[in-house]
């Protein structure tokens, strides 16, 4: 069953098209990689499907739904799209329980989302000074406030150290254990590899293959079959 | 209310919060307390400058509302600072309907922008009581006070309104606020130095309209004659002033609502 789905979703800036006419979907209870290098409009896609982006034509849908007709957004989606997002001057904790606030999420669940991403011991330091991992781990612990179904994650192992990196596949693994339908953007190929069931590749902000993991790479790597895919594109 | 509490919090958990009112209550506290001495000072140069004049009391109280302007930068930096810091992306993510966002961010700005201008004021007035305590015959009568925390829950929660819509039109936090101050702090007072009639409809004329100030100073030599003699009533002040911040909201909301989160 589709989860998400994108119906040939444009989006153009003056002269610059970001996305052009994709059309793919997302299955429920799988991590699916949106895969693509720096500048393929994979982040542009994934703010039109969070309704931060008002797409030129084309729709972006959530449980046949847009992100903004969703009655309780962040309990049904958790979205991590940067690292950015908060108050650099106040803490991890209080910047929480900011969005805690306007969900109606309880205060109480800030600190367990910390928890699980290994923060208790930083809340109270302030953003700024978290390292770039801990600024990540952190928008995860935003994107688990509501204890969603959905996760949609922009970049999570941007910046991450390979201790990090190990840390996010393995969560994210737990979390599609439990059921968990997770949409995952990056431009680093190998390490997809290893975290992904299925794939969206987007080239140029054109949609080039969706499949499953299996189908896609064969015998080879996903590096392999990714610079195969484009190279056919061109 | 859960949008309220979480504007609410952005506010008070944030430092500049408290840089904003201490600097209205050092504005406040700078225009009220050397008036009176000032005033005194200048009488040989300006006729209608008499500490005997009750009107002209009345202006001095009335600078205790000095510090508005903060009012406004605060106001810009409760919207501008989403954008600045990208936080705008989970303030949409957990409540997309912007319009509602927008709403919760006027209605705790107005709040804390009337809370800043009757602490300022407050501190003001006692600082201008002092300053003029030195005269016998200068005292505040009860309507005086009256009309000067109107005029300071009027213009904290406006001005902050419209701050929120500089904000939001000005995505640049510090472009915004440097446009605001260079506009209340020295175009206003350049326009109402060259063109006299013309005060009554600034910002800081409305503020002195609500106060029902009315002075004429004028120079034997003819350098400057400053008169809010011709200011409008606290009436019209009132209800020109609340159109300017639904002018300002209005734009603000409009950009905010089609504006892409990036």
């Amino acid at each position: 069953m589709a989860i998400i789905e994108f119906q040939g979703l444009t989006k153009a800036y003056k002269d610059v098209v970001a996305v052009k006419d994709l059309t793919a979907s997302v299955e429920a209870g799988k991590i699916t990689g949106f895969l693509g290098p720096n500048g393929a409009g994979k982040s542009t896609a994934l703010k039109c499907l969070l309704s931060l982006v008002t797409p030129t034509s084309g729709t972006a849908l959530i449980r046949g739904g847009s992100y903004a007709s969703l009655e309780h957004p962040m309990r049904e989606v958790g979205a991590v799209i940067e690292t950015g997002g908060f108050n650099p001057t106040v803490s991890g904790l209080k910047n929480l329980r900011i969005i805690a606030a306007a969900a109606g999420i309880p205060d109480s669940r800030a600190l367990e989302v910390l928890d699980l991403v290994d923060l208790t011991d930083a809340r109270n330091k302030k953003f700024k000074e978290y390292s770039l991992g801990m600024k990540q781990r952190l928008s995860l612990a935003t994107a688990l406030l509501g204890e969603p179904e959905i996760l949609i994650l922009d970049e999570p192992a941007n910046g991450l150290d390979p201790i990090g990196i190990a840390w996010l596949r393995e969560f994210l693994k737990k979390l599609a254990r439990n059921g968990h339908s997770i949409l995952i953007s990056s431009h680093q190929l190998a390490e997809m590899q290893n975290t992904v069931d299925d794939v969206l590749i987007l080239h140029k902000g054109r949609l080039i293959e969706q499949g499953s993991m299996a189908q896609i790479i064969g015998q080879g790597t996903l590096e392999e079959a990714f610079i195969r895919l484009v190279e056919r594109s061109a | 209310m859960n949008l309220l509490k979480s504007e609410y919090r952005k506010l008070v958990y944030t430092r500049g919060f408290y840089g904003y009112i201490g600097g209205a209550v050092f504005l406040s506290l700078l225009a009220a307390i050397p008036a009176a001495f000032s005033v005194n000072a200048l009488k040989s140069q300006y006729s209608g400058t008499s500490l005997m004049d009750p009107q002209l009391v009345d202006g001095i109280y009335g600078k205790a509302t000095g510090g508005y302007l903060f009012a406004m930068l605060m106001g810009i930096a409760l919207m501008g600072n989403e954008f600045q810091n990208g936080q705008s992306i989970s303030t949409f993510l957990a409540t997309p309907k912007r319009i509602k966002v927008l709403y919760a961010k006027l209605v705790v700005a107005a709040g804390a922008g009337i809370f800043m201008m009757l602490v300022s004021t407050a501190l003001g007035f006692i600082g201008a009581y002092f300053g003029l305590k030195h005269y016998a015959h200068a005292k505040p009568d009860v309507s005086n006070f009256f009309d000067l925390i109107i005029a300071a829950i009027v213009s904290g929660a406006l001005l902050a309104i419209m701050g929120v819509a500089i904000g939001a039109l000005i995505k640049n936090v510090r472009l915004a606020a440097t446009i605001s101050v260079l506009w209340l702090g020295v175009v206003e007072k350049l326009i109402v130095l060259f063109w006299t009639t013309g005060g009554k409809f600034l910002p800081s004329g409305l503020i002195i309209g609500m106060m029902n100030v009315h002075i004429t100073l004028s120079s034997s030599r003819k350098i400057l004659n400053i008169s809010t003699g011709n200011y409008f009533g606290p009436g019209i002040s009132i209800a020109l002033f609340l159109l300017y911040a639904a002018i300002f909201a209005a734009i603000g909301s409009w950009v905010s609502l089609r504006r892409d989160i990036e």
